[in-house]
C-alpha cells in the first residue's frame, strides 16, 4: 500500500514540474502544461468527432500487432530452444527483422499493403523477434534435471512442453511482452503518422503536425501513455503470482 | 525377473566410469549400493534407467519396466502445488482412483494438509518427503534412489527414513538405494553391495535381511559393520 501512494505521489510531483515548466515557458501554443492538456483532451472526448472509434481502432492494431508476435513469437521459440537445427534455421530471417530500420519496414508496408494494415504489420515485426529471442533463451535455460525427470516418470512430450518448457519460459515470456507492450505503442503509432489511416491516433498526430497544434499532440500523447498503462496493469494481472499459503516451518 | 548387469561399460569422452561393470540385485527388496562419492554410483542409477547410454554391456530384468526415481536435489515443479507436483507424473498412468492414491502417499507422508503448498514454501524435509510420495506414488517397477537424505540433517534423516521403509513395507518393490553413508545403508537395506573405485567393481556384498532399524542383536551388528568398514577402506573383501 506503502509502495503505492509512493508511486502516486511520484507522478504528482513530475505533473507539478511539468505545471510550473509550463508556466516559467509561458508559452501555451509550443509548450501546453497540464491543464491545456487536459482541456484539449476533453475538448476531443466530448466534440464527437470519433475519438473512441479513433483509440479504439488504434488499440485493435496493437492487439493484434502483440497478439501475432506473442503467439508466433512463443510457437518458434518454443521450437527453436528445443531444436537447434530449427533455431539456425531461422537465425537469418530474424537478425534481418532486427537489424532493418523500422522506417524502411513502414515504407515498404505502405507500398505492399492497405494503410489501415500497415500498423499492425510493422507491431508484429518490431515485438516478434524480441518474443522469439526471449522464449528461446527461456527454453535453452530450461532445468535438464526437470527434463530427465519428466523423461524418467515417462510424460509425453505435449505435457513436458506444458508442464516445464512453458513454465520456465514465463518469466523470459513476461520481460519480453513487457518490453513490446511499451514498443508496440511506439511503432504502431508511428505507422500510423506515416500511413495515416482513416482512423488511429498517429492519424490524429500526424493531423496535428500538419496544423500546428502541440497541444493535440500532447493530448493524444498522454492517452497513449494512459493505454500503455493500462496494458501493463492486464499483463501484470495476467501473470500474477497466485501462490498461497505462508511459508511452512519445520520438517 | 531380477536385474542383472553384465560386463557393463560407460564412457565419457574416452574416460570410463564403468569398466566391464557386473552386478545383481534381488528383487523386491531394498538393495543398497555403497561406495564413495564420485565411483560412479549415479551413473549406474542413470545408465539402469536409461537416462544415460551405456558404450557396452547388458543389462537384463529392465525391459519395458518403469522407475519412480528419488533425487538427490528433489526436481520438484516449483510452480506446482504439491498435490499438482504427484499429478503430474501421473497424467499418463492408467490408475483407477488417482485422486485416492494422491491422498494416501500425501496423508502417510504428512503433506495433506500442505497439498496447496508450494515447493519453495515448503522446507528441506518437506520437498524431500513429498518427492518420496511422488515416487511410490507413480507405479514404477524399479525405485531408484541417488543418496536422497543427503543433505538432511541426522534426526530429519532418521525420520525420513523410517518413513520410507513404511511406505515400501505396504508396497514392497525393486529398490536401488545409492548413498555414501554405512549408517544410512544398514538403517533400510536388506542387501549392501560395496562399490570400489577406478575401475568400479563390486567388491563386497551383505545379506542384512531386512533388519531396517529394529536390530536388536547388537554384536551382530558390531561384526557386521566392521566387514562393511574394511570392504569401504580397503576394497578388498574381509575373510571370515
Amino acid at each position: 500500500m506503502k509502495k503505492r501512494w509512493m508511486k502516486l505521489f511520484a507522478v504528482v510531483i513530475w505533473l507539478a514540474i511539468w505545471f510550473i515548466a509550463a508556466i516559467i515557458i509561458n508559452d501555451s501554443f509550443k509548450f501546453p502544461g497540464p491543464v491545456e492538456t487536459l482541456k484539449a483532451l476533453f475538448t476531443n472526448i466530448i466534440s464527437g468527432d470519433g475519438f473512441f472509434r479513433t483509440v479504439l481502432t488504434s488499440l485493435l492494431r496493437i492487439l493484434l500487432g502483440l497478439a501475432g508476435s506473442f503467439i508466433l513469437g512463443l510457437v518458434l521459440g518454443v521450437a527453436a530452444g528445443i531444436k537447434k537445427g530449427f533455431a539456425d534455421f531461422l537465425e537469418p530471417i530474424v537478425t534481418v527483422i532486427k537489424s532493418t530500420p523500422v522506417m524502411s519496414f513502414i515504407i515498404l508496408a505502405m507500398i505492399w499493403f492497405k494503410f489501415s494494415t500497415v500498423p499492425i504489420i510493422i507491431c508484429f515485426l518490431m515485438c516478434f523477434p524480441i518474443i522469439y529471442s526471449n522464449v528461446k533463451e527461456g527454453i535453452s535455460q530450461t532445468d535438464k534435471k526437470l527434463l530427465d525427470m519428466a523423461k524418467l516418470y515417462k510424460i509425453k512430450p505435449a505435457a513436458i512442453i506444458q508442464g516445464i518448457y512453458l513454465k520456465s519460459v514465463k518469466p523470459y515470456f513476461y520481460s519480453a511482452a513487457n518490453i513490446c507492450l511499451g514498443l508496440g505503442f511506439k511503432v504502431t503509432v508511428a505507422a500510423e503518422v506515416l500511413a495515416s489511416p482513416d482512423y488511429g491516433i498517429g492519424s490524429r498526430l500526424y493531423d496535428a503536425k500538419i496544423y500546428l497544434e502541440p497541444v493535440e499532440v500532447f493530448a493524444w500523447t498522454f492517452v497513449i501513455l494512459v493505454l500503455s498503462y493500462l496494458l501493463e496493469q492486464l499483463l501484470k494481472f495476467i501473470f500474477r503470482d497466485n501462490k498461497k499459503g505462508a511459508l511452512a516451518n519445520g520438517s | 525377473m531380477a536385474l542383472k548387469i553384465k560386463n557393463l561399460t560407460k564412457e565419457y569422452n574416452g574416460h570410463k566410469v564403468l569398466d566391464n561393470f557386473s552386478i545383481n540385485f534381488d528383487d523386491n527388496v531394498i538393495n543398497c549400493i555403497l561406495g564413495e562419492s564420485g565411483c560412479g554410483k549415479t551413473t549406474l542409477l542413470n545408465v539402469i534407467s536409461g537416462l544415460e547410454d551405456f558404450t557396452a554391456g547388458e543389462i537384463t530384468g529392465v525391459n519395458n519396466s518403469t522407475f519412480s526415481y528419488i533425487f538427490q536435489e528433489t526436481r520438484l515443479l516449483k510452480w506446482y502445488n504439491v498435490r499438482k507436483n504427484i499429478e503430474y507424473v501421473l497424467e499418463d498412468c492408467n490408475i483407477e482412483d488417482r485422486d485416492a492414491r494422491i491422498n494416501k502417499y500425501l496423508d502417510i507422508t504428512g503433506l495433506s494438509k500442505f497439498s496447496e503448498y508450494y515447493p519453495d514454501q515448503l522446507s528441506g524435509g518437506m520437498k524431500q518427503r513429498l518427492s518420496i510420495a511422488r515416487a511410490f506414488a507413480y507405479p514404477g517397477e524399479i525405485l531408484l534412489m541417488d543418496e536422497p537424505f543427503k543433505a538432511l540433517d541426522i534426526k530429519l534423516k532418521k525420520e525420513l527414513t523410517d518413513e520410507f521403509i513404511k511406505l515400501w513395507k505396504e508396497d514392497q518393490r525393486t529398490v536401488l538405494f545409492v548413498t555414501h553413508e554405512l549408517e544410512e545403508a544398514m538403517m533400510m537395506a536388506d542387501n549392501i553391495h560395496i562399490l570400489g573405485d577406478t575401475p568400479l567393481r563390486e567388491v563386497y556384498r551383505t545379506d542384512i535381511k531386512a533388519l531396517k532399524g529394529q536390530r536388536s542383536n547388537a554384536e551382530e551388528e558390531i561384526v557386521l559393520k566392521r566387514k562393511l568398514l574394511y570392504s569401504v577402506f580397503t576394497g578388498q573383501k574381509e575373510e571370515d
